[in-house]
């Protein structure tokens, strides 16, 4: 069977390239991902899903049933982008043209994460033609909303659409970019408003790095990536405009597995209660920033900054099969975790594990270090291998056992 | 020379002092309930010269259990045997053959484990036990496995990729191989025909564990047991031949957890496992097909068990031949008049034809129980593990004084 | 004249032929490769632009094809014997998927094709394990835990039962065996790329090699047959596979092949020369006879070994090689042991077994118009 899956993937490389070309050519920043979305519906339904759904929330929904309704397995990928870091001109291929050169796509969001859609979507419609059989039903969902919206697409997948089909996933694997390594896990961050009431506005400089540098002192220092940024702060902070007495400093600080969100906004309200003493008359607040934003199709929501660290047990039955599929399949496959380089990105993961309790893995096509950079670019070949190494965890985990068959003996 | 024989069980050790040449058993017993603390309380029940003591005394482990046998026979006996035979299931693929030991081959024991994960262990223990109180008294290691090395090529090989048999050893050992020889041999005597002309197909069907041996010229060239004993014949609670793809789908199913599924088939499969109330057939048989009904799981499993015994007679008839006889031995092989005669029926194809009447009652052992006219005999020969050893021990300590 | 099609599908190609209902010849046969694939960009899942879409449709115009028959593998104990597709038939396919997750959705596929082009053409369905559902329990079953047993509906079956039927039925009606004796006693060796032994006594199969799927009994090309499940085990154990990448070594790269140490099939084993393959031959001789005296003890008497499948025209150096070895057997008749050859294609088996239907369903019209005349 993995011969013959590994056969016909090879058939889907330049259909999967020319989607995944035609998903970078429409630009989809967050909260405006209308047209590609139309885009994604279409390419289910010409790939044969049984089922397709837009949700309210504007999430594309494709669906492959299987024989039972358990084990039930989603493969998420998110249809937005962030905005390009740099301007067109400085793209060296440009952002928005899907120009494949030297086996590499280039383009805004290549890797991070229309790469990953291309490879789901396909890998799904290879075990459908292949008639591999399915014990529960195969979701791919691709989620809005997550690079500004901090993941409230998939969370609204979660919470209403699947309920309303019927449908608890059993596991999820997200096509987020690892470069075809299994991911389990990655730190998260919280976005904190810190807000000055303050006599005297100039005191709002001094505080904030009084407040920085106490944080500072009190986290882990002992990798490479970044703890702590200032995000912003408003002018008032800068205009020593005594008629402006508020100040806001918006900071964003690396959450780590078992920390908790509260505890830490309450430890750095004392860090602020100890700096105010310093400054008579000064009054801090700390509280998680939020934001209004609208969906594509006019849906208003409101988004909390917050990204909880997780982390799928790398022992795990779901890990250990991965890896016995993918290995079977001829693929490489090594263990890991996001490292989140920039303070600010993150995956669905975290809702689907904290939330939801799915246990979730990753496995993309593009590589982390690519993502939210200018001239991201995804290995051609690396779709392919995503789409067969999807495939065969599906497989894996929720396929009909083909033990002692072969489809492969000719007459 | 007085032969000490141990013969390990997993919680309980036998041993026999006997004579050699003579072959006169001078001492007979078994420790039992070694290990963690059951109902009843350990126990040594010791046999001298038909007289019956029972010591008990606690026996964690197989190197005390020993130590324990031995104070017995110097403080009571006041015998210090002359040499040691330890029965080992498993050479692996450090021993081959049966072995004076040394601290060459006392350094190779230990790779022995992974082979037999719960019989070696014991074993082991209890040689260095007695090695460590009687360092100066020959000890041979007799192997389950020793007999079966003949096996030629195509028969010990599975179609599996070479590379893979060769990494890990991979290949069809045989087991049960000490009283397969035992009795090949004592049927060779029984029979006036020299070891080395016979042919044979030799049933050990115990309580426990069963398999056939395949006898030509006095040497193995099959054995229902492959690589492990959990190949071959149904027994009381392994399950015999499978489909590999049953194994590899309880191994998706118990999510990789090969411990359990090797409980499963080794533990709770067999006859335990398809009725679910004994791991005997012989309590199986007492459920006859009038109160129980053809489609009863005691019929169908005692059909089952008969019918891959008579299928795997049939195919070391085959290989065999022309066959001198089969054997009966062991447990179920030695009392079971009911399977004998199943499984020996309407084989006149082979030459085999079982006397209905010898069969029901067996006087002494060894007893022939074929037609008087049949060309191939059927006997039924007691198995004598202990004393087995006993031969290979003497044998070998003679052979290594004349060298 | 009327003319039947037969089709037989693997995952890769589909084998079709044209038989006339008249004399039975043979018109067209060919192999559709890659026949549920388009040949533009491979992808296409649409039905109607597959190679075998435009191959039958095309089939569908140039001859009169009053009746189908599709082979397929795997029936499970719902199909004992051919059985005309309609709805009923359609959904048990349906509800077997799990127990042959390879096969049966493929034949599903074929079935809505075939009816979409041959709109009111009976399709016949022919499954090689129909001929084993009745196997003796004691066959059927193995040692398990009743549980595991009954949950994983675990029995055994054979998966070449087209060959063995219709060899055991020739060389019985050939030798007046039934005549002569009552129920034929036969020994049946399939050759072919996964070989199988079977004991049939009249019509009735008492033992097979294969198991709960074609894996277990004899090593095939590929396959590894019989394994001690320890062996799994030890795998699992000492590589850290998973049973996933366990199968793709049992399957794809062990049995003749993992011995010879290249890709070799049965037929270039069965007739060669090269030292290097002699081990590799004996090992295979020496597993068929193993399952020969097996099946001579349930068999009791015998009256003929057969052979068929693909690799049959392969057998003589297998052959000559038992006829040695089971010399000692005596044939019911009291002559030596004689093999029989039977060569029948399984494309044309089908055939034949659809022409007598056809046939008699035009008896049936007859003798109706008959009675109403």
């Amino acid at each position: 069977m993995y011969n013959l899956l590994r056969q016909r993937a090879s058939y889907l490389k330049y259909p999967a390239i020319d989607f995944t070309r035609e998903l970078v050519r429409t630009p989809s920043q967050s909260l405006k991902e209308k047209l590609v979305a139309k885009k994604i519906a279409q390419k289910m339904y010409e790939l044969g899903y049984d089922q397709v759904i837009e949700d309210d929330y504007g999430n594309v929904v494709g669906i492959i049933f299987g024989l039972e309704s358990e084990p039930c397995i989603l493969l998420n990928s998110h249809m937005d982008t962030v905005p390009a870091v740099k301007p067109s001109s400085d793209w060296y291929l440009p952002p928005y043209e899907g120009v494949v050169w030297d086996d590499n796509l280039y383009g805004l969001g290549a890797v991070d994460c229309k790469s990953g859609i291309a490879a789901q979507l396909y890998a799904g419609h290879l075990l459908k033609k292949l008639l591999v059989p399915l014990r529960g039903h195969l979701i791919v969902a691709v989620t809005v909303a997550e690079e500004n919206g901090l993941s409230v697409g998939i969370n609204y997948l979660c919470a209403k659409t699947l309920p309303s089909l019927g449908m608890k996933p059993s596991y999820a694997i997200l096509g987020e970019p690892t470069n075809l390594c299994l991911y389990y896990g990655h730190d998260g961050w919280i976005s904190l408003d810190i807000d000055y009431n303050t006599p005297d506005i100039k005191y709002a400089r001094r505080i904030t790095q009084s407040l920085v540098k106490k944080i500072a002192l009190n986290t882990r220092s002992d990798n490479y990536l970044p703890e702590l940024e200032v995000v912003s702060t408003n002018k008032s902070i800068d205009t020593f405009d005594k008629s402006h007495q508020h100040a806001r400093v918006q900071l964003v600080k690396r959450l780590y597995a078992g920390d908790n969100a509260d505890s830490i906004i309450d430890k750095i309200q004392g860090y602020a209660l100890d700096t105010e003493k310093n400054y008579n008359g000064t009054r801090i607040d700390v509280k998680v920033h939020e934001e209004k934003q609208q969906l594509y199709n006019g849906k208003n929501i409101s988004v909390s900054y917050i990204i909880n660290a997780w982390e799928t047990d790398p022992f795990s039955s779901l890990i250990d099969r991965s890896r016995q599929a993918i290995t079977t399949a001829g693929c490489k496959v090594k263990p890991g975790k996001w490292q989140l380089t920039h303070l600010g990105m993150g995956t669905g993961g975290s809702i689907l594990t904290q939330k939801y309790h799915i246990p979730t893995i990753g496995y993309g096509p593009g590589d982390e270090k690519q993502a939210h950079e200018c001239n991201e670019c995804v290995a051609v070949d690396n779709i392919v291998a995503a789409i067969l190494g999807t495939a065969v965890i599906v497989q894996g985990l929720i396929g009909v056992p083909v033990f002692g068959w072969t489809s492969d003996i000719d007459i | 020379m007085n032969v000490f024989v141990i013969n390990c069980g997993s919680s309980s050790l036998k041993y026999r002092l006997i004579a050699m040449p003579e072959e006169k058993e001078i001492i007979a017993g078994e420790a039992q309930r070694i290990g963690p603390k059951t109902e009843e309380p350990s126990r040594i029940v010791h046999n001298s010269g038909g007289h019956v003591d029972t010591f008990f005394v606690n026996m964690t482990n197989h190197a005390q259990a020993f130590t324990e046998v031995m104070k017995i026979i110097e403080e009571h006996q006041k015998i210090i045997p002359d040499a040691f035979g330890h029965r080992l299931v498993h050479g692996g693929s450090a021993l081959n053959k049966d072995v004076l030991l040394n601290s060459d081959i006392l350094a190779k024991l230990d790779e022995t484990v992974e082979y037999a994960p719960i019989h070696n262990p014991p074993s082991i223990a209890l040689i260095k036990a007695c090695i460590a109180r009687y360092p100066n008294s020959p000890q041979v290691i007799v192997l389950d496995t020793a007999f079966h090395t003949t096996l030629p090529l195509y028969a010990k090989d599975y179609a599996i990729p070479v590379w893979l048999s060769k990494k890990l050893n991979i290949k069809k050992f045989g087991f049960h191989g000490i009283s397969h020889h035992f009795v090949a041999e004592e049927a060779a005597k029984y029979l006036g025909i020299p070891i080395s002309r016979l042919n044979a197909v030799s049933c050990h069907l115990g309580s426990g564990g069963a398999s056939l041996c395949a006898v030509v010229k006095g040497q193995s060239i099959d054995n229902t047991m492959g690589f492990t004993p959990l190949q071959g014949l149904v027994m009381s609670t392994r399950c015999g031949d499978v489909d590999p793809a049953v194994t590899l789908n309880l191994i998706a199913c118990f999510e990789g957890d090969y411990k359990a599924v090797q409980s499963t088939l080794n533990k709770n499969s067999g006859i335990l496992g398809m009725t679910g109330t004994s791991a005997d057939i012989r309590d199986i048989l007492a459920k006859s097909v009038l109160t129980e009904g053809y489609s009863s799981p005691y019929f169908i499993t005692s059909h089952i068990y008969t019918w891959r015994l008579k299928k795997y007679l049939g195919a070391y008839l085959t290989i065999a031949h022309p066959v001198h006889a089969i054997i009966f031995t062991d447990t179920i092989g030695e009392t079971v008049p009911y399977i004998r005669k199943e499984v020996c029926s309407e084989m006149d194809i082979f030459g085999v034809h079982v006397d209905d009447k010898k069969n029901s009652y067996i006087e002494n052992y060894p007893s022939d129980i074929s037609e008087s006219w049949s060309p191939v005999r059927i006997l039924v020969v007691k198995t004598n593990e202990e004393l087995a050893i006993a031969r290979n021990t003497y044998k070998l300590i003679k052979n290594n004084s004349g060298d | 004249m009327p003319k039947i099609l037969v089709l037989i599908p693997t995952h890769n190609m589909l084998v079709y032929a044209v038989y006339s209902t008249e004399n039975k010849k043979e018109i067209e046969k060919n192999v559709i490769k890659n026949f549920r694939y388009d040949q533009k960009d491979q992808t296409q899942i649409n039905l109607n632009q597959t190679n075998a879409y435009y191959k039958l449709n095309l089939l569908s115009l140039l001859y009169d094809i009053d009746m189908i028959g599709i082979r397929g593998l795997y029936g499970g104990t719902n199909f004992k014997s051919p059985v005309q597709v309609n709805n009923t038939v359609l959904k048990k396919l349906e509800s077997m998927i799990p127990e042959s997750p390879l096969n049966v959705p493929v034949i599903l596929e074929l079935i809505r094709q075939v009816q979409k082009i041959f709109k009111d053409t009976s399709i016949i369905l022919f499954f090689e394990t129909a001929f084993f559902v009745n196997l003796p329990v004691q066959e059927q079953l193995y040692a398990l835990n009743a549980e595991i047993t009954q949950n994983m509906k675990i029995r055994r079956y054979g998966y070449h039962g087209l060959f063995h039927e219709n060899a055991c039925r020739i060389t019985a009606s050939n030798r007046n065996i039934t005549e002569q004796t009552g129920d034929s006693k036969i020994l049946s060796i399939c050759l072919d790329p996964i070989p199988e032994l079977a004991t049939i006594c009249g019509h009735q199969p008492l033992t097979v090699t294969s198991g709960i799927t074609p894996l277990d009994g004899l090593p095939g090309n590929t396959t590894c047959g019989e394994l001690d499940s320890g062996i799994i085990i030890t795998l699992e154990e000492k590589m850290g596979w998973g049973p996933e990448e366990i199968n793709n070594i049992l399957t794809h790269q062990s049995g003749l092949t993992g011995l010879a140490c290249r890709k070799i099939t049965v037929a270039e084993v069965l007739n060669t020369c090269e030292p290097g393959l002699i081990p590799v031959r004996e090992y295979l001789f020496y597993r068929i006879l193993l399952t020969c005296g097996a099946g001579l003890a349930v068999l009791h008497e015998l009256d003929a070994i057969v052979i068929s499948g693909r690799y049959a025209r392969s057998a003589e150096p297998l052959v000559q090689w038992l006829k040695t070895k089971l010399s000692f057997v005596k044939l019911r008749n009291g002559k030596n042991i004689i093999f029989d050859y039977i060569f029948t294609p399984l494309e044309l088996i089908i055939a034949q077994k659809m022409i007598t239907m056809y046939n008699e369903k035009q008896d049936n019209l007859k003798s109706k118009i008959i009675t109403i005349n």
